[in-house]
């Protein structure tokens, strides 16, 4: 047995905690059928959700325990720590920025964002104490920059989810310098996401109630369900990968990095009943999580698909908001790779061809997204229906044109001119491609959420939405707080997987080319 | 993998054991309610179940908004002022539509009070994740001021858009606050409101019905904006009494529903102009 | 694992337990608690009049603890019915109005400064009181005018008239608002009589010449209320409605036809319809034959106008013109109305009405029994801008912003000028002296009201709720000036002097009866009185012919860089120039518009495309005397060439609301006044 110090009781307490948590939640489905049932409500839906998630906290505790008896508390010969595992000359580059002290270019730009941050703290403070009057959202414009945020920041979510666990179950061998960096964006701009909701309610001090009182016919409570599990999810799917990592990195650590490595790390040593445990494991929320990504941001689009607004309540809305996420996810992916390559010098292992195959998947998205946006706006246009009309001349001819047009040249005409031609085979075409994307994709996610409501069916004022600057700086505060916090983690965790890429190296042309071997007549 | 197999089993043996109890608890009746029905989907009503209506005859309405007025004093309404009525804010639970077709020297102008139109399957409803609007049992959609998150999804639903919602809390001077009506509560800021069709009015007059050991009768509960009408436009009464103005004028022939084809079955009926 | 079991099992067990209840428990345990209403303190009722307007509406003060908190109509009451206007609605929002005056105000800096020193009534009355014996015992011809609202007698107003009449003679004036009032001045010369009976209800045609009638009816109450019964009265026989107006106002949205003519030539195509009766023969000739004197020369006059030229003046296509004849003469009874504008156009109006024979016992215009009031009938301006009085005193109307152009004259060259108001409005504003007074909910009730129709009511009530401030009756300030220049001979207190002309009307009852809803006794019916009280005891047409030989009909369009018309009209909520004050109001001032706070300038797009304005815009509206700021409404069912502005807004006081909100239009002119527009 492991030596019981202090890291194993705080493991078992996140353990144990953790698997009561799931009990909470099956439980609390339960709770809330039963409440509705009581209330003459409909039960249905709260039961179907609680069959859906609950088994999902269920399988993800299954893990967890998986984690802590078979790898945090597995028995040492000799009851000593495990041995110190190495780290190649190669990959000193990936642990500098744990190891090293921060550049001065590091700390400047720390500071510009904390104060952005800062200051968007003081126009939260600001909008709690007044209300949302301190915003440019009037009747009808209900909905404005935050929940435009919320769905983009979602939307980038999905980067983690389809570079892990896709290209993992594909057995793309090109993902392993990139998953880290893909997986710790999603979790990150989850939190913005969820955050931007919180931001946008008009009594943030009883989001609770959400708990307490949540009915599930309200697409709003599948957000919410679906949203957690994400985030719980993506965050074990990035902790999972990390262990042996973190596992690495134990021995060199000192000060205050060793105590949360030697937490962190369950115990690794490197042996192969660990590997193969954490591999099932890895395995299986791969599989997991897929789904679950591909609920979150179809959930988000039926907020606004459940109502009958015009131009809202179309069918085709759960795949577009889908692809148009992975699309986003994507760009935003190459970006943060790209500032990683150039402020780390991380050449060597991000490369041009990680580049280019993500390039090529971002022409995919595109391709796709420009579908989806093209099938919605004939559909409305060839039916014809006044109210929808008046939205959509909105967008095409009215005061949201220039919006509108703006995101078809960021989102279509340059990406995919950038990425058909051989500059999209660079770092540098890919990133111009990807950045005009990132913008285009808010614009479209402001268009769709604005121009809707600026015209309802019945009238009373005529909408205009300006936002203001509380709105302005919170939308600054939310970017930069991310990136400090994308930041912050490279300086304790490796952004590439030091292990996986090591893997690769050793084991993985191998077993492509048995793999290939299959493929062919003997 | 013992354990992999162990709690496969015990779940679907839990999942096998839940479908079982659902068939006891009936949940043919669970199917048959539709989302944001507060259980009462189309079965048929006990007798003495009241179904609250009202009927606008656009005919004698004049548009000089008396109506609005009086729903604003009765519900202690927010004042508003310049500033806020250029953003689009001000807030007032019966609203006057004006809607303009043609031009000149041939335009047509209809002047429409919209209160909330009560509608029997409320699109709003539906997507409050907190339960905080609901259709009661009389019919009337309800809101909870205490229980609301602000979140906004029930006004953008609305195919009326005849909610509101506070942007900051109510400014009162302290004279006007002495002419509050104690029946209504204030509502604080960052929730939603709209007409209930003076809800406060039905309970009051219930209680003094059980107070005087009588039944409710067709006159003893008329919303603010149906009492001072000098036109009297507006008709409100128990769609379920067949003898009340209100079920009468809700058949007529000139009847109409706003938006009609959403589906929403507003409780609240117009009556076209013209012969 | 156990562990999702169970909680399966456990909601299992409870939704099948209590499917087993029997239906009373389960009704019990399943239903939802309904909040009981909070508790609330004592509650009663007060019957009272409106007061907000002479129309006299009953209403039902809903008191809690003392508090006004809802205010509704008084069922059963022969003016309204049950129902209220909007500004009867709004009253708890003026009783309750934080920046009510509550003391005597003295002026101290220079008038219009807005400084003041609170003095006590005491010192008030007094310092009033010497002013009004100096001036009586000075050189002015005129020692004090006395200007009140024009109405049907009231208590207060009695107590004004014996404070004039103790002081001087011609002294008493009346202030009216003529967008909201008959064609009194056509009435007279017409009929011999300011007052003529109108009963609606009975036309199967009404036609209005620029009356707003929906939102500008001397009795608001009475216009809606004969709407409902012109479109789904009993009679089961739907009126129609014409509205000939400048602008595509409520009344015209309201009715079966719109004409649009340009502003000022109303009268105009009043004529040309009545030469087009006549040339047709359409018109009563039995009626004209009969009962009225100098039709041949009216006749005779109209041969100067053409069609064609009108019809170029007026904007009005040639065919509509000949349509609309044909219309009055085929709908019968037809009725055609108009407000008190210039001259010519009430009376050519009015001749119509001669011309389609509904004047008369029975028909929709009959005489009417007079009734004693404080009528809009002297021209007020004209009168005292000749010879301004020494000291002026002001009741509960506000001459400087309802008729700036006469009375900025008058007030300035008044020494002393006191004012009996319940706000700081602008006639306020340029006093020297403030007496605050009761609100209409604070105050007793005595007075006539008569409806257009010729009915009439006495109403009597006592106060509805007690008074909030040190504020005093405007009837016992009268009174007590009365007493301190007169003496012994004027009762004690107003209050007895109240009880003895409820004596001598027989009404000493009524205050008690008002206690259960009571507060009013019809008075005798008017309609049998003569339809006219001329020397002739015919219908007169000289007038109007003498008027027309001074008429110019081509009146060439002056343009001299004004080239657009205003159009003036008064939304109900600002009716009488009140109501800014209320926020309540300014929600429903202009129900076509979007809720619009403002002075808002509606013009047709082609119109506002010369100027370069869009929607929305902040501009100047300009005329020779002057200009003001407004924001521009385009609207397609505008008329072009015409710029129409709302009268109300554009308060240099009033309380917060009003104040500096908007702009007052009839600062830069009046109905027809030549304009331009420029961005702001």
């Amino acid at each position: 047995m492991r030596p019981r110090n202090w890291t194993f009781y705080v493991q078992l307490a996140g353990f144990a905690g953790f698997c009561a948590f799931a009990v909470a939640a099956n439980g609390w489905f339960v709770w809330r059928a039963a409440a509705s049932y009581r209330l003459g409500d409909a039960w249905l839906p709260a039961v179907v959700m609680g069959s859906i998630i609950g088994p999902i906290f269920i399988i993800l505790s299954w893990i967890i325990s998986r984690l802590f008896f078979k790898i945090a508390l597995r028995k040492t010969k000799s009851g000593k720590s495990p041995a110190p595992l190495e780290i190649f000359p190669e990959e000193e580059v990936l642990v500098a920025p744990i190891f090293e002290a921060p550049t001065g270019g590091f700390l400047a730009t720390m500071a510009v964002l904390t104060c952005v941050s800062l200051w968007a703290i003081f126009a939260w403070c600001y909008q709690m104490y007044y209300g949302l009057a301190v915003t440019g959202l009037n009747n009808p414009v209900f909905w404005g920059f935050y929940i435009t945020n919320f769905v983009f920041f979602i939307g980038i979510s999905h980067a983690g989810t389809l570079i892990s666990a896709i290209l993992r179950i594909v057995q793309a061998e090109w993902r392993r310098s990139i998953t880290r960096s893909a997986e710790v964006i999603t979790v990150l701009v989850l939190v913005f996401g969820a955050g931007n909701i919180i931001l946008d309610l008009g009594r943030p001090d009883r989001a609770l109630n959400v708990f307490l009182a949540g009915r599930f016919q309200s697409p709003l409570m599948w957000d919410v369900c679906s949203i957690t599990t994400y985030l719980i999810g993506s965050t074990l799917y990035l902790y999972l990968p990390l262990i042996p990592d973190i596992a690495i990195l134990r021995d060199r650590a000192q000060g205050w990095r060793k105590p949360l490595y030697e937490l962190l790390s369950l115990n690794w040593s490197g042996s192969h009943e660990e590997r193969e445990v954490l591999e099932k494991c890895i395995a299986i929320m791969a599989i997991l999580v897929i789904p679950v990504a591909v609920s979150v941001h179809t959930v988000v689009s039926y907020v606004f698909s459940m109502t009958v607004q015009p131009m809202w309540h179309s069918t085709i809305f759960g795949p577009y908001f889908v692809v148009g996420a992975i699309f986003s996810g994507i760009a935003a992916l190459i970006i943060a790779m790209a500032v990683l390559r150039k402020g780390y010098g991380l050449e060597n292992h991000l490369r041009a061809i990680h580049f280019e195959n993500l390039g090529k998947l971002l022409l995919v998205m595109c391709c796709l997204w420009f579908y989806f946006t093209f099938s919605e706006y004939l559909t409305t246009w060839y039916g014809g229906e006044p109210e929808h009309m008046v939205i959509f001349n909105l967008k095409i001819s009215g005061p949201y044109a220039p919006a509108f047009w703006l995101m078809a040249v960021t989102c279509f005409v340059v990406p995919f001119g950038v990425l058909v031609s051989p500059l999209g085979k660079t770092v540098r075409g890919t990133v111009i491609a990807s950045s005009t994307v990132i913008v285009g994709m808010w614009l479209e996610r402001f268009l769709i959420v604005v121009p809707t409501l600026i015209r309802p069916r019945l009238p009373y004022t005529t909408g205009g939405y300006t936002p203001s600057w509380v709105e302005i700086s919170l939308f600054a505060g939310c970017i930069s707080t991310f990136v400090m916090l994308y930041a912050m983690f490279t300086r304790v965790f490796p952004i590439v997987s030091i292990w996986e890429v090591r893997e690769g190296k050793e084991q993985a042309e191998g077993e492509v080319v048995a793999r290939i071997r299959t493929y062919f007549p003997s | 993998m013992e354990s992999l197999t162990t709690s496969r089993n015990g779940f679907l043996r839990g999942l096998l054991g839940t479908l079982g109890v659902f068939l006891l608890s009936g949940i043919g009746k669970a199917w048959g309610t539709a989302p944001g029905d507060a259980g009462h989907g189309k079965r048929p009503l006990k007798p003495g179940e009241h179904r609250w209506g009202m009927v606008i005859d656009l005919d004698k309405c004049t548009g000089c908004g008396s109506c609005v007025v009086a729903c604003s004093t009765e519900n202690n309404l927010a004042l508003g002022n310049p500033q806020e009525a250029a953003m689009g804010r001000i807030i007032r639970w019966l609203k006057i539509l004006p809607s303009q077709e043609g031009e000149f020297p041939a335009p047509k102008q209809r002047l429409l009070p919209m209160p909330c139109q009560q509608c029997d399957t409320p699109p709003c409803t539906k997507v409050c994740p907190v339960y905080a609007t609901f259709r009661n049992e009389e019919g009337i959609v309800g809101q909870v001021y205490s229980r609301c998150i602000g979140c906004r999804y029930c006004l953008n639903a609305c195919p009326y858009t005849c909610k509101d919602f506070n942007w900051k809390a109510p400014v009162w001077p302290k004279e006007m606050q002495a002419s509050f009506n104690p029946d209504v509560s204030i509502r604080p800021k960052g929730v939603v409101e709209k007409c209930l069709f003076c809800h406060h009015r039905l309970q009051r007059a219930k209680e003094e019905a059980v107070a005087e050991g009588r039944p409710l009768r067709e006159n003893d509960y008329q919303p603010a904006c149906a009492e001072i009408c000098p036109a009297k436009a507006i008709v409100f009464g128990d769609l379920n009494n067949n003898d009340s103005d209100a079920a009468n004028l809700s058949k007529d022939p000139r009847a109409f529903h706003l938006l009609e084809e959403l589906g929403a079955e507003p409780k609240v009926t117009y009556l076209k102009e013209g012969a | 694992m156990e562990i999702s079991r169970r909680n399966f099992f456990k909601f299992g067990i409870f939704s099948g337990l209590t499917s087993a209840l029997p239906v009373w428990a389960k009704k019990a345990v399943l239903t939802p608690k309904e909040d009981a209403p909070p508790p609330m303190g004592e509650e009663g009722f007060a019957y009272t009049i409106c007061g907000l307007c002479p129309a006299g509406c009953g209403i039902r003060v809903r008191k809690v603890d003392g508090h006004a908190v809802g205010i509704s109509g008084i069922p059963d009451h022969p003016i309204n019915q049950g129902g209220l206007c909007p500004k009867g609605a709004a009253s708890l929002q003026e009783l309750y109005h934080p920046d009510r005056l509550r003391t005597p105000l003295l002026r101290r800096g220079p008038r219009g400064s807005g400084e003041w020193k609170e003095i006590s009534w005491d010192e008030a009355l007094r310092a009033l009181s010497e002013k009004i014996t100096r001036a009586k015992s000075g050189s002015k011809i005129k020692p004090l005018a006395a200007l009140t609202r024009a109405r049907a007698w009231d208590i207060q107003g009695e107590a004004l008239r014996g404070l004039a009449d103790s002081i001087g003679k011609d002294n008493f004036f009346a202030l009216g608002f003529p967008k909201s009032e008959f064609p009194s001045d056509a009435y007279e010369r017409m009929h011999g009589s300011r007052r003529v009976a109108f009963h609606m209800s009975r036309a199967k045609l009404l036609v209005s010449f620029g009356f707003d009638w929906l939102q500008s009816y001397p009795s608001p109450v009475e216009a809606q209320m004969a709407f409902a019964q012109l479109r789904r009265g009993p009679s089961r026989d739907r009126a129609e409605i014409v509205q000939i107006e400048p602008r595509f106002s409520v009344t015209a949205g309201k009715a079966d036809q719109w004409v649009p003519v340009r502003p000022g030539t109303e009268g105009l195509l009043a004529l040309i319809l009545a030469k087009q009766l006549i040339a047709n023969e359409t018109y009563d000739k039995a009626f004209i034959h009969a009962q009225s004197r100098g039709f041949e020369a009216f006749k005779k006059s109209l041969d100067a106008l053409s069609l064609d030229d009108v019809s170029k003046t007026t904007e009005v296509p040639e065919k509509e013109i000949r349509l609309l004849a044909v219309k009055l003469s085929s709908l019968k009874p037809a009725a055609a109305i108009t407000n008190r504008g210039p001259l010519l156009t009430q009376m050519a109006v009015h001749a119509l009405n001669a011309l389609l024979g509904n004047i008369g016992t029975g028909g929709v215009f009959s005489g009417m029994e007079g009734r004693e009031g404080f009528w809009a009938d002297g021209l007020a301006d004209q009168s005292l801008q000749a010879r301004p009085p020494e000291l002026l005193l002001v009741d509960r109307v506000d001459p400087l912003f309802l008729s700036p152009s006469g009375w900025k004259e008058i007030v300035a060259k008044t020494p002393f000028v006191a004012t009996v108001s319940s706000f700081l409005n602008e006639t306020a504003l340029s006093s020297d002296l403030v007496l605050p007074c009761h609100t209409p909910l604070e105050r007793g009730h005595c007075s006539f009201h008569v409806s257009a129709n010729g009915s009439a009511v006495l109403g009597a009530a006592p106060e509805a709720v007690a008074p909030l401030y040190a504020t005093k009756d405007p009837g016992d300030i009268f009174l007590a000036l009365t007493r301190a220049l007169a003496g012994t001979r004027v009762p004690a207190d107003f209050d007895s002097y109240v009880m003895g002309h409820m004596k001598k009307l027989r009404a000493e009852k009524m205050f008690h009866e008002s206690s259960g809803g009571k507060i009013w006794r019809e008075m005798s019916a008017a309609a049998s009185g003569k339809p006219h009280a001329t020397r002739s005891g015919k219908f007169e047409f000289d007038a109007l012919t003498d008027i027309l030989k001074l008429q110019d009909v081509k009146k060439a369009r002056e343009d001299g860089g004004f080239p657009l018309h205003l159009h003036l009209y008064a939304p109900l909520a600002f009716s009488f120039g009140e109501g800014a004050h209320l926020p309540y109001l300014q929600s429903v001032a202009g129900p076509q518009t979007q809720e619009a706070w403002e002075t808002w300038a509606e013009m047709h797009p082609e119109t506002a495309s010369l100027p370069g304005l869009s929607d929305g815009e902040a501009i100047w509206v300009e005329s020779r005397r002057g200009k003001i700021k407004a924001r521009a409404r385009l609207s397609r069912a505008a008329m072009p060439g015409v710029v129409s502005l709302p009268v109300g807004l554009g308060h240099a006081g009033y309380g917060r609301w009003a104040k500096g909100l908007g702009s007052n239009p009839l600062e830069i002119g009046e109905e027809g006044t030549e304009v331009k527009l420029w961005k702001a």
